[in-house]
């Protein structure tokens, strides 16, 4: 553990990106007490009021107000909550699934193992956010719609790093030790095994959210996800299009939101894979 | 009726070089209490031969004929359940390398109760007073201390303790000590083996030792099997074997061990059996040492030499003393 910090540290990047993900997740989980304004109170005197740094601004809107006269300060906080939330749920969903069927085909070699990973290949074959509209367009678009469509299409890279640890742990030592101690299937598998799968899983699953997130907005955009009127970014960003060159701080406030977001996590993944996968451990 | 009996066992592999046959006709018993010796080079089939005790061979491997007996019954011919059952329970095993054969993400009181639970369904603070109990008798100072921390933490020594520990947890009536100590130096070594003796006296299990190193065999067991490319090539009492090798290849690794000639004021350089041991892919004719053996002969390289008994409980595949009459 102090190790793993002490390499974490290294990374400068990576610890802004925890710093960031620390304070959305505070922002998010205190949403309630932060925002001035809940989030789908319509002021029907104030439309389109800019921010505060462009003129015409008034002090209770810090960041102004939306085409229909909601707060926008009070829609991002709240909007942190969606979509860290999204987040988290396509990474339980995807890390759940992918757990099980990654250690299905490495523990079982053979025809299963071809029959999963061949279904991930044509998963991957298609273009992911092609297939999350095809997926949303058979559910119907909503909020766990989203998270299931998003959910599947990265399936396959947590399937392929559990399957691959799996079959790498599998030939270690302790595992044939543990077998002639009587260990059965699931215990060798799921007790022994998983757990020493975790370092990689841990740095899938930190992309996994920033991607989940991603794949959220774009198809919050594309008016496929979160419905209106649930302040989530993406579909911010879509209502707020038509506005873009009146009002630009509806389509660009969001938009480095999701920015911030995603960079946060990505470093954050950098940083994880730094410290936890021994081959590129630095001396 | 022995506990063990292992009979005509025929072991392949299918490898790049096709398949190649790693165990011949291998067959020897275990009685109740009784410790022995499996000697031989490298990718003689020891290893092989210990694993197949357990049906745990690798899955290219392939057995093409013989049974194990366990108590009468052919472990081949068991559920994958009852396997299980066995499996650490009845016969357990120690391995080579202690330091990779503890799982790194578990502490010791995990991974020693872990077969507790599995086989006697122990839980909460009688599993752990067992577990205390079973650290102290493989000789872990201050055991209860040791509860929580992980393998990395432990020297070699003290993880093949545990590893002991963990396999006579449940009093098995075999343990099968699979290269214990080569990884460990030599005075962890001499512990080790100490204790794997003490343990065999106190429990009344069985032992079979398994190793390269014939002064360690000779000293730890009562009897001895060497094998030699997939064979036994002799079988016998400890001691008998030491003191007169009927076979050309024991007398080669006991001539190998320092200390068999007594230095008398001048240097000696240590003798070494020349050649190397036969690809499996392409076993020579006839007695497989014959292109390292330094009393070759004609009859040799004919036909396929067999186990022939000599004396009291001894076996030599050997033909040297039919033909030339005892050395």
């Amino acid at each position: 553990m102090i190790e793993f910090w002490y390499l974490f540290r290294q990374n400068k990047g990576a610890v802004v990106g925890l710093a960031c993900v620390l304070v959305l997740a505070v922002i998010a989980l205190l949403a309630p007490w932060l925002t001035p304004h809940e989030p789908m109170t319509v002021f029907g005197d104030a439309l389109k009021v800019p921010p505060f740094w462009q003129e015409g601004a008034q002090a209770r809107f810090l960041l102004g107000t939306d085409d229909l006269g909601r707060d926008l300060l009070s829609r991002l906080i709240y909007g942190s909550r969606v979509s860290l939330g999204i987040g988290f749920f396509v990474v339980a969903f995807m890390t759940f699934f992918g757990v099980i069927f990654g250690v299905i085909a490495g523990s079982f070699e053979g025809w299963v193992d071809s029959l999963i990973m061949r279904s991930m290949d044509i998963l991957m074959a298609l273009p992911s956010i092609l297939l999350s509209i095809v997926v949303v367009a058979v559910l119907g678009p909503s909020l766990v719609n989203t998270v299931i469509a998003v959910g599947i299409v990265s399936l396959p890279s947590v399937v392929r790093v559990v399957r691959a640890s799996v079959l790498m742990e599998k030939k270690k030592n302790y595992v044939i030790a543990s077998k002639s101690f009587g260990a059965s299937w699931f215990r060798i598998y799921i007790i022994n095994i998983l757990p020493n799968c975790t370092a990689p899983l841990l740095i899938q699953a930190t992309f996994g959210f920033s991607d989940g997130i991603l794949s959220a907005a774009a198809l919050g955009f594309l008016g496929l996800g979160v419905q209106p009127p649930i302040p989530e970014w993406g579909t911010m960003l879509s209502d707020a299009r038509s506005y873009m060159e009146s009002a630009s701080w509806l389509v660009t406030l969001p938009g480095l939101c999701i920015l911030v977001v995603v960079v946060a996590f990505n470093l954050l993944g950098d940083g994880l894979r730094d410290a936890l996968d021994p081959k590129v451990k630095r001396t | 009726m022995s506990l063990l009996q292992v009979q005509n066992l025929n072991i392949d592999f299918s490898t790049t070089q096709g398949v190649v046959n790693v165990l011949r006709d291998v067959s020897f018993h275990l009685n109740e209490g009784e410790a022995l010796g499996l000697v031989g080079e490298s990718g003689s089939g020891k290893s092989v031969t210990s694993l197949a005790v357990f049906d745990l061979l690798a899955s290219n491997a392939q057995v093409r004929s013989g049974q194990i007996l366990f108590r009468g019954r052919n472990i081949f011919g068991l559920s994958e359940v009852e396997k299980v059952k066995i499996r650490g329970s009845e016969i357990s095993m120690i391995f080579q390398d202690p330091m990779t054969s503890l799982n790194p993400c578990f502490n010791v009181e995990y991974q020693v109760g872990e077969v507790l639970r599995m086989h006697q369904g122990l839980e909460g603070s009688s599993l752990r007073d067992r577990v205390i109990e079973l650290l102290a008798k493989v000789g872990i100072p201050d055991p209860q201390s040791r509860l929580k921390t992980y393998p990395h933490e432990l020297s070699g020594g003290m993880s093949q303790r545990v590893m002991i520990a963990m396999a006579i947890a449940c009093s098995p009536k075999i343990l099968i000590a699979d290269e214990p100590t080569t990884a460990l130096d030599v005075t962890i070594q001499k512990q080790i083996l100490s204790l794997l003796q003490k343990l065999r006296k106190e429990t009344g299990m069985s032992l079979i030792l398994v190793s390269h190193d014939l002064g360690v065999i000779a000293q730890n067991t009562d009897r001895l099997l060497v094998m030699y490319a997939g064979e036994i090539v002799e079988e016998g009492r400890s001691s008998d074997v030491i003191q007169r090798p009927l076979h050309p290849y024991t007398e080669g690794l006991l001539k190998c061990l320092p200390g068999a000639y007594k230095l008398e004021g001048r240097q000696f350089r240590l003798p070494t059996i020349p050649g190397i041991v036969p690809n499996l892919a392409e076993r020579p004719q006839g007695c497989q040492l014959s292109p390292r053996c330094p009393y070759k002969f004609q009859a040799c390289v004919n036909g396929a030499i067999v186990l022939g008994a000599v004396g009291d409980a001894r076996h030599v595949r050997c033909i040297k003393e039919d033909l030339h009459g005892p050395a």
